[in-house]
């Protein structure tokens, strides 16, 4: 038998630039570059990070800024086979402390001193410009063999909040990623012509589909920054000023400009795609953005877990999905992927009938490796399939309570555990608990997210002998802003049920 | 009518950090405000005042202080008054 090569995420980039390399890959700050420029930059990276002992196997943690330097690592990464995993700065230092611990890298790239110091003990640490300063001293052409690399080595590892209080590191190889395009371009029909946006943020599960989407498929990367992002004047000028095609983000972004900019919003009209996923989006909301758009974009709702190389099913939006808009319902989830794999199953273990809810398990080519660094937790969350033992035939569990119509369109309904989806942002409720249970001054602590007018808040309910204040600085220190709760109650003692355990039914009415 | 201190005290309700906003707190830049706090800010204006404040462009001079919040907000006010 003749062994073909072994196609990994360098081949497809290569075969990306063979085809388009005088393509813009990425436009950031009205600078275009094109797909060979990112082509030598990224074969530099990779000559210098094998110079610097960095190896096939390895993993390094990366700044999450939108930078050409940083996406162009990216790229030299996947050619050396090396993991990546982006780090947010901004993030407390107790945290991205539990983040590194997890991660374990040979390398942390940084680009703010104040925050790095802090890991200068236990770690090798290389400032960014270091990197810019040294690349010319080396080689464009590729100075090691690319086809070490193989399709099951790790392309990235991306945290998500994790119930103990530990983040979770999700592991996805060059094989889930190289299908993941696979699906863009075929099902999504994402291609050359098409300018992306880059709005989320890149420690987001979500930006894995604006770099492969835009640089595996020959399209073009806009990534956008904060700044611009929040100002819907500023967002919708850019928009439209490079023309862009396809949006992807999290439902939260577009109903924020469309409560505050009711006439620049009219705008989501100039893109061809308006794709949103990471959470549900509520329907009166939606009804204003297909309005606005009128048909002229198609507005396809996603959805998928990290676990699951970010997007594993696909809607596009109906007018009869306003039939009754003033129902609670948000879009379906809509049609599995051809790549995936998936099974609803019910309380007694048992497949779920059409209109049957259950817990819905995915399997696949899109299935990721694991946790990083945790193989308990894997093999509870990645089973083999529970209806056969013939072959190896992992399913990763997701949670999700869901169920489908008889044309296979999945609906969600709800979690079967205490994870939430704010702004788009995965929180374990448990995670902000067991934080402020380290505090010795705490001695229950109880998260809860409520909805009102669409908008979820997260509120902290707490017995112990400090005050909410310090309850707040202590978070403050310890998790994302996008976790901190907006209420935080003080309670001589959480109520509890009948097992003894924290009554959170009762907390709600709290 | 809306007083400047009726803008921070909604601020107060939904600013994020464990910094409480004044008069001369960088909403922005200091760390009080992410989209989320401004989103749900013009949907507490709306609700308390069944006022619609758009914030077409500007977001970061709008929101740079609650003293020229409070200035954007009159003025949405009173253009809504005259609308009427």
């Amino acid at each position: 038998m003749v062994c073909t090569r072994n196609y990994n995420l360098s081949h497809s980039f290569g075969d990306i630039v063979s085809a388009h390399g005088n393509n813009s890959a990425i436009c950031i700050s009205d600078k275009c570059h094109s797909y060979i420029e990112i082509d030598e930059i990224s074969t530099k990276i990779a000559n210098w990070l094998d110079n610097q002992g960095v190896r096939c196997g390895d993993v390094i943690a990366l700044p999450a800024d939108k930078t050409f330097l940083i996406y162009s690592i990216v790229v030299s990464c996947l050619k050396l086979g090396v993991t990546y995993s982006f780090y947010e700065s901004s993030f407390p230092i107790y945290r991205l402390e539990k983040q590194f611990n997890v991660l374990d890298p040979q390398l942390i790239i940084y680009s703010k001193d104040e925050i790095i110091n802090n890991f200068r003990e236990g770690f090798d640490l290389i400032e960014l410009s270091q990197i810019e300063a040294e690349l010319n001293r080396f080689s464009s052409k590729l100075n090691f063999n690319r086809n070490l690399v193989t399709d099951s080595s790790i392309a990235y590892v991306m945290f998500t909040s994790g119930s103990t209080g530990e983040p979770k590191g999700v592991a996805i190889s060059h094989k889930n990623l190289i299908n993941f395009i696979d699906w863009i371009r075929h099902d999504l029909g994402i291609c050359v012509d098409d300018r992306i946006t880059g709005l989320n943020k890149l420690f987001f599960d979500n930006s894995v589909f604006d770099i492969y989407a835009s640089l595996f498929t020959g399209a073009c990367l806009y990534p956008v920054n904060d700044n611009i992002i929040n100002d819907s004047g500023m967002l919708f000028d850019y928009i439209r000023g490079n023309q862009i095609t396809v949006w992807f983000s999290v439902p939260s972004l577009i109903v924020y400009h469309l409560t505050l900019a009711p006439k620049q919003s009219k705008s989501f009209r100039v893109l061809k795609k308006i794709i949103f996923g990471g959470e549900g989006f509520p329907k009166n909301s939606l009804l204003k953005l297909r309005n606005i758009t009128d048909g002229n974009s198609k507005l396809l709702n996603v959805y998928g877990p990290t676990e699951c190389t970010c997007i594993c099913s696909l809607y596009e939006i109906r007018s009869t999905d306003f039939d009754d808009v003033n129902s609670d319902k948000i879009a379906p989830l809509g049609y599995i992927n051809n790549n995936t794999d998936y099974i609803i199953v019910n309380n007694d273990g048992n497949r779920c009938g059409p209109g049957e809810t259950g817990e819905l398990y995915l399997g696949g080519s899109l299935v990721g490796r694991g946790y990083w660094n945790n193989i308990d937790l894997t093999n509870i969350q990645f089973i083999q399939n529970p209806f056969h033992s013939k072959y190896r035939d992992i399913y990763y569990k997701t949670g999700d309570l869901v169920c489908s119509n008889d044309d296979n369109i999945i609906e969600f309904i709800s979690r079967s555990d205490y994870q939430i989806k704010h702004m788009g942002y995965r929180i374990e409720l448990p995670e902000i608990e067991n934080v402020l249970l380290t505090h010795s001054e705490i001695s229950e602590a109880c998260a809860v997210y409520k909805k009102t007018n669409d908008l979820g808040v997260i509120s902290i309910l707490y017995a112990g002998k400090i005050q909410e204040e310090y309850v707040r600085s202590y978070l403050v220190e310890r998790i994302p802003s996008y976790m901190l709760p907006k209420n935080i109650v003080k309670l001589d003692s959480l109520p509890k049920n009948s097992n003894g355990k924290i009554d959170r039914r009762q907390l709600y009415e709290v | 009518m809306i007083s400047r201190k009726d803008i921070v005290n909604i601020l107060n309700l939904v600013k994020i950090g464990d910094h409480s906003v004044n008069d001369s707190s960088n909403l922005i830049d200091d760390g009080l405000l992410d989209s989320f706090s401004i989103l749900m800010f013009v949907i507490e204006i709306k609700q308390k005042y069944d006022v619609t404040v758009s914030i077409e462009s500007d977001v970061h001079k709008i929101f740079r202080t609650a003293d020229s919040l409070y200035i954007h907000v009159k003025n949405e006010m009173e253009e809504i008054r005259n609308e009427n």
